[in-house]
């Protein structure tokens, strides 16, 4: 018998002990990788490592068992000792497990295809992937449960399903929102491209019931506020006619109690008054009377226009209008300010406002009969006005001659 | 002696025939305009002479009579005014004095006559009210609140959100929702809307917007 040059004699029993259990394993990987579909190559080194496992089992079992070496040994082709081959050997299967198993476990971090559906269809969302023809590429269960409750069956072509979603949509939203089963579902639509470089669309559909029924409730609430709001405008707009109202009323109470106390002081008066008491009552009647009759007589003026000829007037400067002149007030800032002019600078005691359109512009001159000054600068008033008539689009400009003369244009369409 | 030239701004015709009716009773005084629109209120001071003006706050076409005053005050220095008014607007006063107006004089007050503050405004005092008229607001009183809360209540009217107060004010916003907060709670109002409402039908805050 060939020495079998294995060191020591327990050597053989623990080769054939290891390589038990790596062909153990690898028959368990080999026969999984079939059971989970695992690509070949994990197959292929289940079954490269369980060769050499069986061989070197083979080998050690019987050397421990009959310590003979009963195969011939590949340490007389190789030069080496039967127990480096057979170590050997065990290291290489050894290796080849651990590859196996890492390939495996690698694995675990990759999903499969199956997996990959199963999540898809576990989303609350609905998924379509399908191509220009309509023709479906992936679709999940909760698509097809919708496509189920709106067409009577799973989603066949998503043309089909487009043209079902936009029949049943709720009309005044401009997404595509269906009510389906006691829930808002919201669809929307892109292009994507797909890995192999083709372009295909998605359709997702989107549980939004919450949102919606929220949104449903705040537009309520902004009808109910809007009205809110025109009300409040309209108070707003009163309340100084209301104010003045109660200042009115005040005023008439007051003089009704003056004349109240005035028939009880005639009445009293009536037998035992002098000459002086009887006419200094009457001078009260007179008053009272006048007073009444003033509020009675009053006209208001309506427009600025007209306050600011009084008030000219009043200190001796006349002024003549030509054309309408609306009541804006960028026009009632120009002509003030015009009337300072002619009183301040111009020392005038005449000023003409003339209105009139030039194509798509509204001009207002204002000129007076006041001393012309060599130069002038826009400042001051002139300077605030040139400002606002920029707000207003348009310009302000002196304009030479015989009369100074300032002329606002503005475009037709700023004027309100 | 030489006449008082007086100026009436009125817009309303009653009140303002009150006062032509104390003007021209009193012989220290001379009437020589009473108008009802303040935008024109400097013209007529332009070459009448005028010592003194009764100035409304608010007058026609919502033409203000502190804007007329500070107006004048600039022009006219020497022209003593006296602002008259029934709405109890807590700013007004603190505006008056800033532009140097001499008398103010709430109309439901009846603090003292009219005619009293003419007469001491003209001897050469400032007269002011003690307080501004009390008004009720909700559960509370307009003396109630404090500067800050009228602060806020005035950004209220204006119809600003919280992050706009909070943005006018220099405050956070949270601090703004607490006081606003508190603000309800105080006058009872259940929302700012019908707070906004209570504060302008009582005139304690007159919006910018209505005085042009």
């Amino acid at each position: 018998m060939r020495n079998l040059g294995y060191p020591g004699s327990s050597a053989p029993f623990v080769f054939a002990l290891v390589s038990a259990i790596l062909i153990n394993a690898c028959m368990y990987s080999f026969i999984r990788s079939f059971v989970m579909g695992y690509k070949k190559r994990v197959r292929y080194i289940s079954f490269f490592a369980f060769i050499p496992s069986l061989f070197n089992f083979s080998v050690s079992a019987i050397a421990s068992l009959s310590n003979k070496f009963i195969i011939p040994s590949f340490s007389w082709v190789l030069g080496i000792p039967n127990w480096v081959l057979c170590l050997s050997m065990t290291v290489v299967a050894v290796a080849l497990c651990i590859v196996h198993n890492y390939i495996r476990y690698e694995k675990y971090n990759l999903i499969s295809r199956n997996s990959i559906k199963e999540a898809i269809d576990r989303l609350p969302m609905g998924i379509s992937i399908y191509n220009h023809s309509g023709v479906l590429l992936l679709t999940n269960r909760t698509m097809n449960d919708i496509a189920f409750t709106l067409l009577g069956d799973e989603v066949k072509n998503a043309f089909v399903f487009e043209q079902c979603l936009e029949e049943k949509r709720i009309v005044e939203e401009s997404d595509t929102i269906l009510y389906i089963n006691d829930a808002y579902w919201i669809f929307q639509k892109r292009e994507i491209t797909l890995s192999h470089g083709a372009s295909a669309y998605e359709m997702i559909a989107t549980n939004i019931t919450e949102e919606y029924k929220i949104n449903l409730t705040l537009r309520e609430e902004s009808v109910v506020l809007s009205k809110y709001n025109q009300d409040l405008r309209r108070y707003r707009n009163n309340i100084v006619k209301v104010t003045a109202d109660e200042e009115i009323l005040n005023a008439k109470i007051k003089i009704h109690d003056e004349l109240g106390e005035l028939l009880l002081v005639t009445k009293n008066m009536q037998e035992n008054a002098t000459s002086a008491e009887k006419e200094s009552l009457i001078r009260s009647w007179d008053t009272t009377y006048k007073q009444l009759r003033n509020y009675e007589a009053q006209e208001e003026t309506v427009s600025f226009i007209d306050d600011i000829k009084e008030a000219a007037s009043s200190i001796g400067v006349s002024i003549i209008t030509y054309g309408e002149i609306p009541n804006l007030p960028i026009i009632n800032t120009m002509i003030h300010e015009c009337l300072t002019n002619t009183i301040k600078h111009g020392k005038g005691n005449e000023m003409t406002i003339t209105s009139s359109i030039d194509g798509r512009y509204f001009i207002l001159s204002c000129s007076n009969n006041g001393e012309l000054a060599k130069t002038y600068k826009f400042k001051g008033g002139l300077k605030s006005l040139q400002d606002l008539a920029e707000k207003y689009d348009g310009k302000l400009e002196i304009v030479k001659g015989d009369r100074f003369t300032i002329q606002l244009s503005i475009p037709k369409e700023r004027m309100g | 002696m030489e006449k008082i030239n007086v100026m009436i701004v009125e817009d309303q015709a009653m009140p303002r025939a009150l006062f032509e009716m104390y003007i021209k009773s009193n012989e220290k005084y001379n009437l020589v305009a009473s108008i009802d629109n303040a935008n024109v209120a400097d013209i007529y001071c332009m070459k009448n002479g005028v010592d003194l003006i009764l100035m409304d706050v608010i007058t026609k076409g919502g033409a203000s009579g502190l804007e007329a005053s500070e107006k004048i005050k600039s022009m006219y220095p020497d022209t003593k005014i006296i602002i008259v008014t029934s709405m109890p607007e807590h700013s007004f006063i603190q505006k008056a004095k800033d532009i140097g107006i001499e008398g103010f004089w709430y109309k439901e007050l009846n603090e003292m006559a009219i005619m009293d503050v003419v007469e001491r405004v003209v001897a050469g005092e400032r007269v002011y009210p003690s307080s501004t008229p009390k008004v009720q607001i909700g559960l509370c009183t307009s003396d109630d609140f404090t500067e800050r809360e009228l602060e806020v209540l005035r950004c209220i009217v204006k119809g600003y959100t919280d992050k706009e107060i909070a943005s006018e004010l220099y405050l956070s916003v949270e601090t703004i929702h607490s006081k606003i907060k508190d603000l309800l709670s105080k006058t009872g109002y259940k929302s700012r809307t019908r707070l906004a409402v209570a504060l302008m039908g009582s005139g304690l805050i007159i919006d910018d917007y209505q005085i042009k």
